[in-house]
């Protein structure tokens, strides 16, 4: 099953091409810095200031992740989720990757693999956008200098790879689901039916039990308009739990489905 | 030796509903073994059981003499197949497609333009797979088939929706492969003009029971016990005779046609008919096709 996995991986990366899947990542994660940098490049807008405040780059953040980890990439991960498994689906595919000699988990990692890569690059891409917000008025505007504060890499890595792994659980059951039904209305109706309930319970002591929440708590902690505190468990935990939970049972449903094509 | 053997193999999609019921496949290697059936007779269940995408329910299967069940991974990596629509990635180039494949069955890059050139796609470029006609489909499903090299392949309708010229080319293609390779080839199809030009042996199922089985030789033994026409001057006179032979008729204006007639029995009707000086200007042993022979098939079942 290891030594197949490179080449599956290289394969099912190949079958991206052509798939919108990459744009969208990559317009999602441009939407709310190219709406903050349109807000700044307007004349109005006192940059001299905001360019000299100690806390440009968290302030930045802040702005830039506030929508984007509350609404856009929930919205992006069911979305991509569902136009990567739409492949095969739509292709009637399954049943000659099924009756290939690679073994289900091989296909079921290499998929996830490829999947957590494209989510990636939105990370990627959404933290390139932030630093061009930043230095763009600079660039636009000759008078306007660079932000005062150096870029602080760490936290925006540190943030990064907080939000992903808070994440997962909505990755993995997007995935699981995706994979399972063949009509993607399905998987995006149960991910968007958990997604508004996770919202709209946010200030409920026990919301982390509800898997979608995990991403919007921890962007709402790290800007500090929550606390750990007033959550009876550590989010943390309940997001590792859900993740093994959606990743064990969705691949034993990938593997064991009775039709495969 | 066979390349295929199930016993016993049944299937339910319903509780009670057999979609499949006992079949005893036996593909001998080397040949080219027609599957032959009307749409729903099982054929297309009878593969994917064969291919594992359907969980076997009763029966065995062994494929290239390893059972499907202790090493599903390695039978398949020794088949070719393609089951029903070709299965294609359409927002991808030919190349691509068998790019995709070849990294799959890890097998030399050097063979994607060969298996293009062998099914006549060498020329399609960046057009998308999406874009092909359905005979350009069905032969990149096929290419992508003969993309490792396999001893047996297992075909649902390769010929569907391709022109006559098409099907020509595929079944030469086939007839090479299994002339010049040794390849094994199961082949499902309900055009019975092509099982009966390619076939070496014949399988022929219906509502989920397989009701002939063996090798074409067989089935022409089977034709040749069918009916005898002959063209006489005294047709009425001519019928009293079979009759009084216990021979079933059916006349039509100057024709007799002997059903079920064996050739001594034929011998013996035409020396009566010579005794009773009845003239007998041709008598010929009726070429039944295979579909006569399918459709008495299926109407003794039923």
């Amino acid at each position: 099953m290891i030594s197949q996995l490179p080449s599956v991986i290289a394969v099912e990366w190949l079958k991206r091409k052509r798939c919108p899947a990459l744009w969208l990542v990559l317009l999602a994660a441009c939407f709310v810095p190219a709406i903050v940098l349109a807000a700044r490049l307007r004349p109005s807008t006192p940059l001299a200031a905001i360019h000299a405040s100690t806390k440009y780059w968290q302030s930045l953040w802040n702005t830039s992740w506030e929508a984007t980890a509350i609404l856009i990439l929930p919205l992006v991960i069911m979305l991509v989720a569902s136009l990567l498994a739409q492949i095969e689906f739509r292709n009637n595919t399954w049943k000659q990757l099924n009756a290939s000699p690679v073994p289900a988990a091989t296909v079921w990692l290499a998929k996830l693999i490829v999947f957590l890569a494209v989510i990636l690059l939105f990370f990627i891409a959404i933290n390139a956008a932030i630093v061009g917000v930043a230095f763009m008025p600079s660039v636009v505007y000759s008078n306007v200098a660079f932000p005062s504060a150096p870029l602080p890499w760490q936290m925006f890595f540190e943030h990064s790879v907080n939000y992903m792994f808070s994440a997962l659980p909505i990755v993995l059951l997007q995935f699981s689901l995706s994979l399972l039904f063949r009509n993607f209305v399905v998987s995006i109706a149960i991910g968007g039916a958990i997604w508004i309930l996770s919202i709209g319970a946010l200030s409920w002591e026990h919301v982390y039990l509800l898997p979608y929440s995990h991403l919007p708590l921890d962007y709402l902690i790290g800007a500090g308009s929550m606390s750990k505190r007033q959550f009876p468990m550590e989010i943390g935990v309940a997001t590792y739990a859900y993740a093994a939970i959606f990743a064990t049972v969705g691949f034993l449903a990938f593997k064991y489905r009775s039709d495969r094509g | 030796m066979l390349a295929i053997e199930t016993q016993h193999l049944s299937h339910r999609f319903a509780r009670d509903v057999y979609a499949l019921e006992n079949i005893n496949l036996a593909v001998p290697r080397g040949s080219i073994y027609g599957f032959l059936g009307p749409n729903g007779a099982g054929k297309t269940t009878t593969l994917r059981l064969l291919l594992g995408l359907l969980p076997t329910q009763t029966g065995t299967i062994h494929v290239l003499g390893e059972s499907m069940t202790r090493n599903r991974a390695g039978i398949l990596d020794r088949i070719g197949s393609s089951i029903e629509t070709p299965s294609l990635y359409g927002h991808l180039t030919a190349v691509e497609n068998l790019r995709f494949w070849q990294k799959i069955y890890r097998c030399e890059p050097r063979r994607i333009p060969e298996v293009l050139e062998i099914v006549g796609l060498g020329d399609t470029g960046k057009k998308l797979a999406g874009a092909f006609s359905l005979g350009m489909r069905q032969r990149l499903a096929i290419a992508i088939t003969l993309l490792h090299d396999p001893p047996l392949l297992i075909l649902d309708e390769p010929t569907n929706g391709l022109d006559p010229h098409g099907i020509i080319e595929i079944r030469d293609l086939l007839l090479r492969l299994n002339r010049d390779h040794g390849t094994t080839i199961l082949l499902s199809s309900h055009l019975l003009s092509e099982i009966e030009r390619i076939t070496t042996h014949l399988g022929i199922i219906h509502r989920g029971k397989l009701l002939f089985q063996g090798d074409v030789s067989e089935l022409n033994t089977l034709k040749g016990q069918q009916s005898v026409a002959m063209r006489t001057n005294r047709v009425g006179d001519a019928q009293a005779i079979a009759r009084r032979l216990n021979l079933e008729t059916i006349a039509e204006d100057r024709a007799l046609n002997l059903k079920n007639c064996a050739d001594a029995q034929t011998a013996a009707f035409l020396r009566e008919l010579a005794l009773a000086h009845i003239d007998v200007y041709e008598v010929r042993r009726e070429r039944l096709d295979l579909e006569t022979v399918f459709l008495d098939l299926v109407g003794a079942q039923a």
